[in-house]
């Protein structure tokens, strides 16, 4: 009785949308065409999975996913070490860290945007004041720069989660586990591998599972930032989808890369739920 | 290495960590306050020659906008604030009274399938908002509801739900039944214990649960890009955006909307930075 409305709720306005949306990737549906819209089982899967332009967004949405990972991963640990020392200042750190996460998506797009500007951008203004570069570089409109500069708009959005979620896991270690360590005569490096590590596989395993979504899925900002250019080097799945359905208005391939996106998002979380501690998911 | 060393490299680290990730706001903040002139130097003005709020009495004073260019999409922007508050206030109201019932249930009775209930509650957390956008925009525009408001609060609920309940359940599981058990010896019925003894032990959950919902229904882009076209329901990330398509692209203003969106989330995580990552580490995260 307590639950009937959430449930009802949840059922109405998820489930069901997403099962007629299930129904849509069969059907041959171009909503600028005139309807009924003929039944074609599973062809728009088969078209996708086959096309150029779909295995090129795939192989770049790979490229991206690992890249930021990785790097959230690696200077989240490294702040959340930092974090956990005491030093002075530490609370008003903590609180000012969160702001990059907490702010909308499209705004870190509209900054990094404004940083990377090919004229008056300050990241150009930098690298030019300190002597790196003779010219300004136009880092968002070259094809071998611009998903790098995504990725760093979107770890600088996402590395205060994994901070923080590091963080809390960092405290949950009990500091007998360093003092017995220290005992035995452990190093610095071995008690790291062997006890800080460990135990944070459950951080580790949430992390990599949220982040992979976050960046398969990455959309907001490839369209505020590079808008999928230059020469289709930053079309990434989520944004190919997007132009499929709502710039040609084929609902039908693009429900159809809907149901591959979120299979490709459960896939990845599964596999990591199998190498990690599966139990650490909520 | 000696403890001096160890602290010096732990803030030269610091340093460098806190310079990319506060440094760009910062900048945007500073980018905002500049006329038009001063922005286009190269290399850029480090501090700010001549501060001005010219950029925002564009947008909320009409007729105040000498700095050319884009001041009808600007202008569109007080409205753009009002639309998203009224979304992200009827979501956090919507999250709780639907939140608090089913969390208490799922803490409380171990009635069959309570465990399927949960399950089911995380399984949608992990559906992508791309994924419903379509069917939303076929039954929303066959209901005659595109760009109202209604047609972002129907699917924010759906996107918002299962965190708040699952950031409560995080919070009623440990409080010990004995305590509303002791308010109903002394005369409480149920529902008199959860509203007067469950729900203020349990506060800091309510309100990290507020503030996720009223975050995440701020900062949606996607949903609101494509279930919106005009100012009637636009909100504000969707308005900042749509700014990168003007002509005569700004460099004040874009950095003026920036900041203007992004500024009730930012004060909410500096002021209940306490209760966000609290929320964060015992109930889950933002999804």
């Amino acid at each position: 009785m307590f639950m009937l409305p959430a449930i009802a709720s949840i059922t109405l306005l998820s489930i069901y949308p997403i099962a007629y949306s299930f129904w849509l990737s069969l059907l041959d549906y171009v909503l600028t065409k005139p309807g009924p819209y003929p039944f074609v089982g599973p062809k728009n899967y088969v078209d996708v999975l086959t096309s150029y332009y779909f295995l090129n967004s795939f192989a770049i949405t790979m490229k991206f996913t690992f890249e930021t990972i990785g790097m959230e991963l690696l200077i989240g640990l490294a702040l959340a070490l930092i974090l956990n020392e005491t030093f002075k200042g530490r609370s008003i750190a903590r609180a000012l860290i969160l702001i990059p996460w907490a702010i909308p998506d499209v705004v870190a797009g509209l900054i990094w945007r404004w940083i990377f500007n090919p004229n008056y951008g300050v990241f150009n203004g930098l690298l030019y004041s300190l002597g790196l570069i003779s010219s300004y570089v136009s880092w968002l409109g070259s094809p071998s720069t611009a998903l790098e500069c995504m990725s760093v708009a979107l770890i600088w959005r996402e590395l205060p989660l994994a901070a923080f979620l590091l963080l809390a896991g960092l405290q949950a270690i009990p500091s007998e586990m360093y003092e017995s360590a220290k005992i035995d005569g452990a190093s610095v490096f071995t008690c790291f591998r062997s006890i800080t590590l460990p135990w944070l596989k459950p951080q580790i395993s949430i992390i990599l599972i949220l982040e992979t979504m976050t960046s398969i899925r990455i959309l907001s900002l490839v369209y505020v930032m590079t808008g999928g250019g230059p020469g289709g080097s930053t079309s990434v799945l989520a944004y190919y989808t997007y132009n499929e359905a709502f710039q040609f208005y084929n609902f039908g391939v693009g429900a159809t890369l809907c149901y591959i996106l979120a299979l490709l998002s459960f896939g990845f979380a599964i596999i990591y739920a199998h190498f990690l501690s599966a139990e650490a998911l909520y | 290495m000696g403890p001096v060393a160890r602290k010096v490299w732990l803030y030269v680290c610091l340093v460098a960590i806190m310079f990319f990730l506060i440094g760009p706001y910062i900048w945007v903040i500073f980018s905002s306050i500049q006329i038009e002139a001063d922005l286009i130097s190269k290399p850029p003005h480090w501090i700010p020659p001549n501060p001005t709020l010219q950029n925002y009495l564009t947008i909320f004073v009409p007729g105040a906008g000498r700095s050319a260019g884009a001041e009808t999409a600007v202008q569109k922007m007080p409205r753009g604030l009002f639309n998203s508050a009224v979304v992200a206030i009827s979501i956090v109201i919507l999250n709780l009274f639907l939140a608090i019932p089913a969390s208490y249930a799922l803490s409380r009775f171990q009635f069959r399938g309570s465990r399927a209930v949960s399950l089911f509650i995380i399984a949608t957390r992990m559906i992508p908002s791309v994924a419903i956008v379509i069917p939303y925009f076929i039954l929303l525009r066959g209901l005659g509801l595109l760009d109202t408001l209604l047609a972002l609060i129907l699917p924010y609920i759906p996107y918002t739900l299962p965190l708040t309940i699952w950031i409560l359940h995080g919070y009623f599981v440990t409080l010990s039944p004995d305590l509303e058990e002791a308010a109903m010896i002394d005369g409480c019925s149920r529902f008199g214990s959860i509203v007067r003894v469950m729900l203020p032990v349990a506060m800091p959950g309510l309100i990290a649960g507020a503030i996720y919902a009223f975050m995440t229904s701020w900062n949606e882009f996607i949903l609101a890009f494509i279930l919106t076209t005009s100012e009637r329901a636009q909100t504000m990330p969707i308005m900042a955006a749509m700014i990168i398509n003007e002509v005569y692209l700004p460099f004040g203003m874009l950095n003026t909307a920036a900041v203007l969106t992004s500024i009730p989330p930012a004060i909410l995580a500096l002021f209940l930075q306490k209760y966000l990552v609290q929320g964060l580490t015992r109930g889950g995260v933002k999804g």
